[in-house]
């Protein structure tokens, strides 16, 4: 697979890249639009302080011709004292069909739909995201974006739909070193640990290239199912884990709609992801390391009630659990369940109230912690 | 490259059972209902522009600021080119 996606690559960003000089000449629109997002929390965790955070990420689109665009999010975050920040996707498009399009840079992973699709704080119907979805809370096990090329659109079959997305990536290295990468941004020491996935890094550790894809179906337009995979090699170039592979499936599931019956409107969202890495034989990768993560959350706002008030509020349920690979030095399994309830003031500003408990078991101890988190957000 | 089998057989079972509800949803839904080439902006707008976030107010955003947002929500909506300028035509008629 190396030398073809690599060739694979150059040449669509050749194909892109000479697109866009052949039509520099013809300048129709040339506008900018700022979007994005911002948000105030506070937390109360029931073992250690509570705190005011806050973050802002704007959001840059441009657009040079009708079929060439640019977009960027970057992220503000305060944290001990310093305001971090990261440019969260930052890709250009070429629309180069009516089913296909081509994206270079560095994108939301198609496959963690929550990172695609629900991470804004305006969209995410709780303060936070799903355990192994996110960078913060437990280990990561997906990514949330790549640096890479993509291939992506949708196919009109009969009444419904088809999309797909594929993409070459660096991909992840694999933690060979205690903390090799140190702690990620959940200050979580768990994010590094041995046999873990490192995604902080931006640059590839091997001549190897990620291969990944999304399929979906839409059969009906509130009903959404879909498969995604990506496969790498993770071991450090010309180290004794230059073999070390993973692979990583998962399955989403996405319902919404407006039902009569229960004078609202329904949304059911869900995601199962599993990534098995090779056991090369050889510490401290020496064990089974497979682990899996999934959540499903179901909303309801009674939109149809007939009383303004009543239909600005929402209640939202999620449940979600983390299962960690026995034999590794940081195993403990985790489940969260999480109760909101938010007020909306306009289809993106709104007021989050949220209780969340979570579990954390491993051989020997059983460990249980609630927080509450009030959160406002604002998407422009 | 010695795996735990039995981790590894239930992840199959579920991405084949997956996939197997994806073909006869298809297959069901598919046959059912108006083509999708056929539908017209304001019907793709409602279908398709609820998914992932709260519905915009055409009137949020001006003619050119609409062609932005719409081609950033294509690529992740998974909307043809046809679809999004229909899209495009009639939130630009009702802004
Ligand atoms: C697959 C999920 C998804 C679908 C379907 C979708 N959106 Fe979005 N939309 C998003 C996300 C995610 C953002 C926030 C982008 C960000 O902050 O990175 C967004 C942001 C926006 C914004 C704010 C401006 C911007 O572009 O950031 C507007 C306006 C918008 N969407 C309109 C629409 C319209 C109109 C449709 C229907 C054609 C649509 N959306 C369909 C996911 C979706």
């Amino acid at each position: 697979m190396n030398r073809f996606a690599m060739s694979a690559a150059v040449l669509m960003l050749t194909i892109t890249s000479t697109a866009a000089f052949a039509q520099t000449g013809v300048s129709p629109r040339n506008t900018v639009l700022v979007s994005g997002f911002g948000y105030a929390n506070y937390i109360d965790p029931s073992e250690g302080p509570s705190n005011f955070a806050v973050g802002l990420n704007p959001v840059f689109l441009w657009q040079a011709q009708n079929d060439l665009f640019f977009e960027a999010e970057l992220e503000f975050e305060l944290e001990d004292g310093v305001t971090n920040t990261a440019l969260e996707y930052a890709q250009a498009w070429w629309v180069a069909g009516n089913s296909l399009t081509f994206g270079a840079g560095k994108f939301l992973n198609p496959t963690n739909i929550f990172a695609e699709r629900y991470h804004p704080t305006w969209i995410n119907k709780l303060p936070n995201g799903p355990l192994g979805f996110t960078a913060h809370g437990g280990v990561q096990l997906t990514n949330t974006a790549h640096t890479g090329v993509q291939a992506r659109g949708g196919i009109p079959i009969a009444s419904g739909k088809f999309t797909y997305a594929v993409f070459l990536a660096n991909g992840p290295a694999i933690h060979t070193e205690v903390l090799k990468a140190g702690p990620a941004k959940s200050g979580d020491p768990a994010a590094g640990a041995v046999g873990t996935l490192d995604f902080n890094g931006t640059e590839d550790n091997n001549d190897n290239k990620l291969v990944g894809g999304r399929f979906a179906v839409l059969p009906w337009s509130s009903l959404e199912i879909g498969y995604g995979f990506e496969a790498a090699k993770i071991g450090d170039m010309d180290s004794e884990f230059a073999d070390v592979g993973t692979t990583t499936n998962s399955v989403d599931l996405i319902f919404n709609r407006d039902v009569n019956a229960i004078r609202g409107h329904l949304d059911i969202r869900g995601q199962y992801v599993n990534v098995a890495v090779d056991n090369p034989g050889i510490a401290p990768l020496d064990f089974d390391n497979n682990s899996s993560a999934w959540y499903s959350q179901l909303s309801y706002r009674p939109s149809k009630s007939g009383s303004p008030l009543v239909a600005s509020f929402e209640g939202v349920f999620r449940y979600e659990e983390l299962d960690l690979p026995e034999g590794a030095p940081v195993n403990a399994d985790m489940t969260r369940l999480s109760f909101g309830l938010n007020r909306w003031f306009s289809p993106s500003t709104v007021f989050k109230l949220a209780y969340q408990k979570k579990t954390t078991r491993d051989e020997v101890e059983e460990d249980e912690d609630t927080v509450v988190t009030c959160q406002f957000a604002m998407g422009f | 490259m010695n795996r735990k089998p039995m981790k590894q057989v239930l992840p199959t079972v579920a991405v084949l059972v997956v996939l197997a509800i994806l073909a006869v949803t298809l297959l069901a839904g598919c046959a059912a209902g108006p083509s999708q080439v056929s539908k017209s902006g304001p019907q793709l707008w409602g279908e398709n522009c609820a998914r992932c976030h709260n519905v915009r107010p055409p009137a949020s955003l001006n003619d050119a600021e609409w062609d932005l947002a719409l081609m950033h929500m294509r690529t992740r909506a998974g909307l043809t080119t046809s679809e999004t300028e229909k899209v495009g035509t009639f939130l630009k008629a009702a802004n």
